[in-house]
């Protein structure tokens, strides 16, 4: 549980840098969607935050994540705390 | 015979014979043109508010021309049979196309005639379209109308550039949700922003393409690279080199680019 905590930090974390000023100090929660029904995020700037957190934590890919469909906040917690 | 029966016709004969009904095609449109079809003059006029009436109705028969021609082209490119569906191409230097590349088009005159290009390119050609018939040459990917679907093609073709490859993308399209303001015409537009963002992500340069008729021929044309920048500046250029393209040939703007450039202003 510990590592799922530090992993989202780090997950908000990026989202913070890549768009500084754009959204609130806290967490989304897990079943915030990425997209524009969710943190509002469009097709181009969902993919540049998923390559961001690749980036941040040295993979794993998120192309399954992503082919898979609507991506939540928690899908992107997960996808990253169980690599 | 009605214009939609001689549109048909020419259709019909594209598959087997690019060049004969190309040539037909145009036959027609001369024929034709006192029936005023094409592009209105009040569109055109949009473009071009400097041109004379006179001048303006001559355009309006001209895009005629140039739309049926692009209906017997894109018969041939949808025939299963035709491996080479193409009319007689005039191409840019093709070893100055450099991969990785993103290639930014419009929907403007015989632009089945880029994909005569594309197909001759090393490497992979990935085409974000949203519509149109496959190539073999090509990696055709739907961009779809969802967002998610948007945004996996939008991973691909980061992909395509980070190995070297080609994206050709339309950037004319006014039906994204995500666009850029320009210039053009001495009005504001907006531009795709796909072409603009793959650039700036990737570090690949994009090149405005685009093609027109001569003699009987489409010529395809390439604009200068535009280096990876700051994404309103590489619309901006790309903005400008379209309206010098279009001054140079007015007759390739047709209905479609009408509406994916001025939306329901037509």
């Amino acid at each position: 549980m510990a590592d799922r905590l530090r992993t989202a930090a780090l997950v908000h974390e990026v989202l913070l840098d890549r768009w500084p000023g754009r959204f609130g100090a806290a967490a989304p929660d897990d079943a915030t969607s990425l997209g524009e029904t969710g943190l509002g995020l469009d097709s181009i700037d969902v993919v540049e935050y998923l390559l961001a957190c690749e980036e941040r934590f040295a993979g794993p890919t998120t192309d399954a994540l992503l082919a898979a469909g609507p991506i939540s906040f928690g899908h992107l917690v997960d996808h990253f705390c169980a690599a | 015979m009605s214009a939609r029966g001689l549109r048909r016709t020419l259709q019909r004969a594209a598959g087997r014979h690019p060049d004969l009904a190309v040539g037909a095609a145009t036959a027609v449109g001369w024929a034709t043109r006192p029936l005023r079809r094409g592009v209105g003059t009040d569109a055109l006029r949009r473009f071009l508010p400097e041109l004379p009436p006179a001048e303006l109705r001559r355009l309006r028969g001209a895009t005629w021309s140039t739309w049926l021609r692009l209906r017997a082209m894109e018969a041939a490119l949808a025939s299963p049979t035709a491996s080479w569906p193409y009319p007689a191409l005039a191409l840019p230097d093709l070893t100055a196309l450099r991969p990785p590349l993103v290639l930014a088009g419009f929907h403007l005159g015989p632009m089945p005639a880029v994909a005569g290009l594309l197909e001759q390119l090393p490497g992979e050609v990935l085409v974000l379209q949203f519509s149109g018939a496959p190539r073999p040459r090509l990696t055709m990917l739907p961009v779809g109308t969802d967002q998610w679907q948007r945004a996996g093609a939008f991973r691909r073709a980061i992909g395509t550039l980070r190995t070297a490859g080609f994206v050709f993308v339309l950037v004319d399209a006014n039906e994204v949700p995500s666009t850029l303001p320009a210039t053009a015409f001495g009005r504001d537009v907006r531009l795709a922003r796909g072409a603009f963002a793959l650039a700036r992500v990737t570090g690949a340069p994009v090149v405005p393409i685009a093609a027109y008729w001569q003699d009987g021929r489409a010529v395809v044309v390439t604009g200068d690279p535009i280096a990876p920048d700051d994404e309103h500046r590489m619309a901006a250029a790309t903005a400008a080199w379209l309206e010098r393209f279009i001054r140079d040939h007015p007759e390739v703007i047709g209905p479609r680019f009408v509406n994916a450039f001025w939306g329901d202003e037509r």
